[in-house]
Parts: structure tokens; sequence; C-alpha cells
């Protein structure tokens, strides 16, 4: 699927916190209604999660991603568009 | 001496904020309700709004993920819209406890813009005439069908609870049929606590014998179980009930603090801002509002002081059908090597029902 003209947002409904060095994502608000509970996020995930409180194009994540865990473009492009989709199957994300 | 060294590592995941020891209700079998003339004084002693959601930021910088929120009956409290928004916006998985009975429509607005994760909801009767009897509440019934209907409309999971006693068990089933219109089932505590902390109420008096306490528990759990055996199979099918292979819990006090999770990775702020392990075991106890919830928790291990486990118990047969802990102890005897003698009846009793 091509994201490449698309704002991404993260939906409310969840909270981000760290539980001693592990990042969660607590659901709260009426979301509980979809999903009751809290997900785990590994660093890379916990990073995009962070950059989407803000609207966001898959380029932009794929860059920052890169920079920020030293990896090639390919393979932070790979990353993003499988955790955009993931988010986007979960209704964790809108289109803006 | 407690030796950390020996212990698992210790980590704060789950709390229980206990808002208020106070209550709406006056039921024969609360094992925390306190004489009405110290109200006052209990009222005094609480932990003010700023200082629970102060507590809150603090637990949640510790590492807590799941937080109760309970009493008493917690939306007793004045202030319990504002203390319960200021915990639910740090971020927790929320479970509230509540007898349903006092549900404005000031709380389910605060409630619908914060829904708990889950709500407990502990039923005591099938009809006022019951509540009236357990609670002292003539209407107790109407108001807790009332709030029970409002509470069903948040996207909250939503357990029931109840409390056998003399008084009651007639109604159980009528309320298992209730809670079934409403999609769930009913949870009872597998036997009733005599009070503790401070505790008043005459429970010893109203609590079912330790013999008919078995007996509906195991019948409880057998027609569950029945209940989702396909009718094609019912005929071939035959329950059998085995006894526990492991060791009580109340033998291994040296691998935890209390031979369970309580003080390792659970604990409870008391409504005057004691940090103690367990809800039901006061004793142990260090000074979160002072020192603040992380040396709280540090300090606590310190505290816990416990003697060896009656001989008699240790070598009782009825070992592993016993319930016995530290907290059942001390409520039941006062002291916490005692010999609990409703527990040691339970304990045959379930064992005789089990193995014969």
């Amino acid at each position: 699927m091509n994201f490449s003209d698309t704002l991404f947002c993260a939906k409310k409904g969840f909270i981000h916190r760290k539980i001693t060095n592990q990042d969660v994502l607590i659901s709260v608000g009426s979301g509980i209604a979809d999903f009751n509970g809290y997900i785990l996020l590994n660093s890379t995930a916990s990073f995009l999660w962070d950059m989407l409180k803000e609207p966001q194009n898959v380029q932009d994540l794929t860059k920052a991603l890169a920079e920020e865990f030293d990896v090639s473009l390919e393979e932070a492009k790979s990353d993003v568009d499988e955790f955009v989709m993931m988010l986007l199957d979960k209704g964790m994300l809108e289109e803006i | 001496m407690i030796n950390l060294e020996t212990m698992p590592p210790r980590y704060p995941k789950n709390g229980t904020f206990e808002l208020t020891l106070r209550c709406n209700l006056h039921c024969k079998m609360c094992m925390f309700r306190r004489e009405d003339c110290e109200n006052t004084t209990l009222l005094q002693d609480e932990m003010t709004t700023q200082q629970w959601v102060d507590m809150a930021r603090q637990v949640a910088e510790a590492g807590t993920i799941s937080l109760l929120i309970t009493g008493g009956e917690p939306m007793l409290r004045k202030d319990f819209c504002e203390i319960y928004r200021g915990i639910y916006e740090q971020g927790f998985i929320i479970t509230l406890y509540t007898n349903a009975t006092m549900v404005t429509e000031k709380v389910m607005q605060t409630l619908r813009e914060c829904p708990p994760h889950r709500i407990g909801i502990t039923l005591y009767g099938a009809n006022n005439d019951s509540y009236n009897k357990v609670c002292g509440m003539a209407n107790g019934f109407d108001k807790a069908i009332e709030g029970i209907n409002q509470l069903r409309t948040l996207p909250s999971a939503i357990e029931y609870r109840m409390t056998l006693i003399k008084d009651n068990i007639g109604d159980l089933d009528a309320i298992c049929q209730l809670v079934e219109g409403f999609g769930g089932t009913v949870t009872n505590p597998l036997f009733v606590f005599a009070p503790v902390r401070g505790g008043c109420m005459p429970v010893q008096e109203c609590r079912l014998c330790a013999k008919d306490s078995v007996n509906t528990m195991i019948n409880r759990s057998v027609s569950k179980i029945e209940e989702m055996i396909p009718d094609s199979l019912k005929s071939k099918v035959r329950i059998k009930l085995k006894e526990p292979t492991f060791e009580c819990h109340s033998s291994e006090p040296k691998m935890t603090l209390l031979g369970c999770s309580a003080g390792m990775d659970s604990y409870t702020i008391t409504y005057d801002g004691k940090l103690i392990g367990c809800q039901t075991l006061g004793v142990f106890s260090t000074d979160a509002v002072k020192d603040g919830f992380s040396v709280a928790w540090e300090k606590y291990p310190f505290q816990v002081r416990l003697p060896e486990e009656p001989e008699e118990c240790t070598v009782c047969e009825s070992k592993n059908f016993c319930k016995a802990c530290p907290a059942v102890r001390m409520a039941e005897c006062g002291s916490l090597d005692g010999v609990p003698k409703y527990i040691c009846d339970f304990s045959m009793a379930l064992k005789k029902k089990v193995v014969g």
C-alpha cells in the first residue's frame, strides 16, 4: 500500500507510560470497549508512537527512524510500513 | 529477620488505594467496618484529594500498572470524582470496587469520561429485605440495581461478587439468575474473615459454619463445570475432585515476605497514608505520605517480622487444603502464630469433601 501522501496521527485513547524500563500504552476512555488492557512497545515502536502524537507522513517517520537507530532507509521504511499497517488494523491511527 | 538476598526481586506493579474506611452500608460481615462514632476521626485522618493524586503520580513513577480503587465505599468521599479523575489521568489499568448504591449523575459523568477497565460490584441480597438484614439499608437492593443499571452503560468489564452469610445464603440462586440477566457471573470469597484492622462487626456470628461454606463452594463449582459439558457427553463425563499436591502458602514465608505476592509485587495504601502489603494485614506498615512511596516501599520488608508457623500446622493432615496465612491468623486469633479454628474446620471439611 502506498502511504506517501497520507498524514497519520495516533488516536487519543492511550496513555504512553514507562513501567521501569518498558514502554507501555494503556488504553483509556471509551476506547476500552474495543481494547481493554495495555500494549508493550519495543524501542522503535515507542519512538514512532511518540512521533505520531503529531501528524506525520511515512517519509518523515522513515527518515527519523533511520537517523535515530542508525539503520538504512530501506530497513526503516519496511519497519514503518509494518507498524503503520498494524496500527491502522487495530484502529489506533487516524488519517488526517 | 528478612533476608532480601534469598527473596525474588520486589516490584510494585499492583496497587490498592483504599480511599476511605467509611461506608454507607453497615454489613454484618464486613471485616473493615468501624463503629459509626469513629467516623469523625476516620474522616480527619483520610488523605486529602491532592495527596491521593500525588500518590498516584508517585506509584506511576515507581512502576505500578494495575490500581484497585476501593474502600470502605469509595464513592462516599465527597471528592471521589476529583480523586478518581486525578488518578485515572496518570494511566493505570483501573479496577473500581463499589456497592453501587451511591452512583450519582456526577459520578457517572466522571466514569463516562474516565471509564474504569473493570468494576467489581458487591451484591448483598436479592431483595430489599435481605439488604436491610445484611447491610441495614431498607432500600439497598433498589439503590444497588439502579446503580448497576447505570454502571452497565459504561464500556468497563463488570464482575459481580457476593459475600455469603446466614442471612443471604437463601438468595444465592436468585442473585445468580439476576446477574446472568446482566450477562455476568457471581463470585464469592472462599470464606469470610473475622474483623481486621480494628473492624467491629459481628462477623463470627453471621458467617456460615465452615462445613456449609465448603459445601456451597464445592456444589457451585461442580455445577458450573457441569454447565459447560455438552448434553451429549453428560452421561459419559464424571467430575472427580482431586487433592492439591502443592504445599500451602503459609509454609513458604522465607521465599516471599508473607507467603504470597503481598509486599512483593502488590501493596495497599491505606486511607491514612500507610503502605501495607495486604489490605487485610495492618500490623506491618510504613508511612507513604511522610516518606514518599518509593522509600516506604523499600522500607516495608524490614517491618515484617513473622514468627515460625505453629508446629500443629506444619504436621496437620489437612495442610494441603489450608488457606491460613499471616493475615488470616491475625484476623482469627489476634496473633500471627495462632491456630485459626474456623480455618482448621474449613480445611478439614474441604479435605473430607474431596478425598472422603
